[in-house]
């Protein structure tokens, strides 16, 4: 019996940090595909604020107040080009979990009902 | 055996544990993932028909001024003749009153076309928009279906349809005509839509999802267009023009 308890705990012992590393992974996994998906989206939104000729300022302060929902990630705007045939805004952003990551968002103007539909 | 019940013990607790909590953590990812694609596409849906609705109407004010020089032509011509029969001799007054006549059936029947070029753009450009309505329902229904529910959350998509801003330059029977000034910002479209989301999800996620989480219970949405002056022509573009 005691032998068994012994042998249960030695389980315990190696099978804990596998179990956590492996929940850890697929926190982390969940929390960097979250996030990743979180920002291309707001970018792509702030983008197309850009697009509707509304002031850059207000579109990047509309995003930050997003992106502050999330209080763990930082992001730093690499570049901002508004043009009449254009609009790109290429960020970085990272995360306790997440090494620096880059997003270019490059919008090609006019916006045609076409573009509107592949993109369903 | 004993050791094999106690393994397996020790991985039931841990499966009891960890079970929720990758469950919650799966479902309120996808659910998050979720919300935002189909938010993204009922935007793009509303943005693809009022960028259509205002292309119409801008390709119908194109044809409407590509008939303007046959316009001031007849015009001028008018013009003419009128000095003609006033001032005239008479041989060429006659000429002139036949002449006339001859004009003002041609002026009648550009007129009649400028007219049918204006009716059918604001036709064809409403019509667009009348598109927009059925796609939002047809989406909302999709979604019902999606979560087996029913079809109660009909979508309310209101319309804010400007026709189309032109002026007359030069009036006479069949006028001459010009884009309104601040054409950009007169002929904006304007639809906003909201689809009762708590009413197409079943029950048991309307409960978890707003007695938790407090989302909001209506999806809302809006989307403009407008004409914009490109290198060429004009074109339709998102947005109420500029601010």
């Amino acid at each position: 019996m005691k032998n068994q308890n012994g042998q249960a705990l030695l389980e315990t012992v190696f099978a804990l940090p596998t179990i956590l590393v492996l929940v850890g992974i697929v926190l982390i996994g969940a929390c960097r595909f979250t996030t990743h998906y979180l920002m291309d989206h707001w970018v792509y939104q702030s983008s197309l604020c850009m697009a509707k000729e509304v002031s850059s300022e207000r579109c990047l302060r509309q995003m930050d107040r997003k992106v502050q929902m999330m209080p763990f990630v930082r992001y730093s705007l690499n570049r901002v080009v508004v043009r009449k045939n254009r609009v790109l805004i290429e960020l970085t952003y990272s995360s306790p979990v997440q090494l620096p990551l880059k997003i270019i968002e490059h919008l090609r103007l006019p916006i045609t009902s076409e573009q509107m539909r592949r993109s369903q | 055996m004993n050791l094999v019940n106690s393994q397996s013990g020790f991985i039931t607790i841990a499966f009891v544990v960890m079970a929720p909590l990758f469950l919650v953590l799966l479902l309120g990812t996808a659910w998050i993932l979720w919300f935002l694609n189909q938010k993204h596409k009922l935007d793009n849906i509303c943005y693809q028909h009022v960028l259509d609705s205002q292309t119409l109407l801008i390709e119908g004010n194109q044809r409407l001024l590509n008939l303007n020089p046959r316009a001031s032509l007849l015009i001028m011509e008018k013009r003419a003749l009128n000095h003609t029969i006033q001032f005239g001799p008479p041989p060429a007054k006659a000429v002139a009153i036949a002449r006339k006549a001859i004009v003002v059936a041609q002026q009648t029947q550009l007129k009649a076309q400028q007219q049918g070029i204006l009716k059918l753009a604001a036709f064809r450009s409403r019509a667009e928009l009348q598109k927009l309505k059925l796609a939002m329902q047809s989406e909302a229904h999709k979604l019902s279906r999606f979560w087996r529910t029913q079809d109660h959350g009909r979508p309310t998509v209101t319309i804010h349809w400007k026709p189309s801003q032109t002026r007359v330059r030069i009036p006479d029977i069949a006028p001459v005509y010009k884009l309104s000034p601040q054409y950009e910002r007169q002929q904006v479209h304007f639809v906003r839509w909201r689809i009762p989301i708590h009413r197409i999800l079943p029950r048991w996620l309307s409960q978890i999802v707003w007695s938790e989480a407090r989302f909001e219970k209506n999806w809302y949405g809006q989307c403009e267009s407008h004409p914009h002056q490109g290198v060429q022509k004009w074109h339709s573009a998102i947005g109420a023009g500029k601010h």
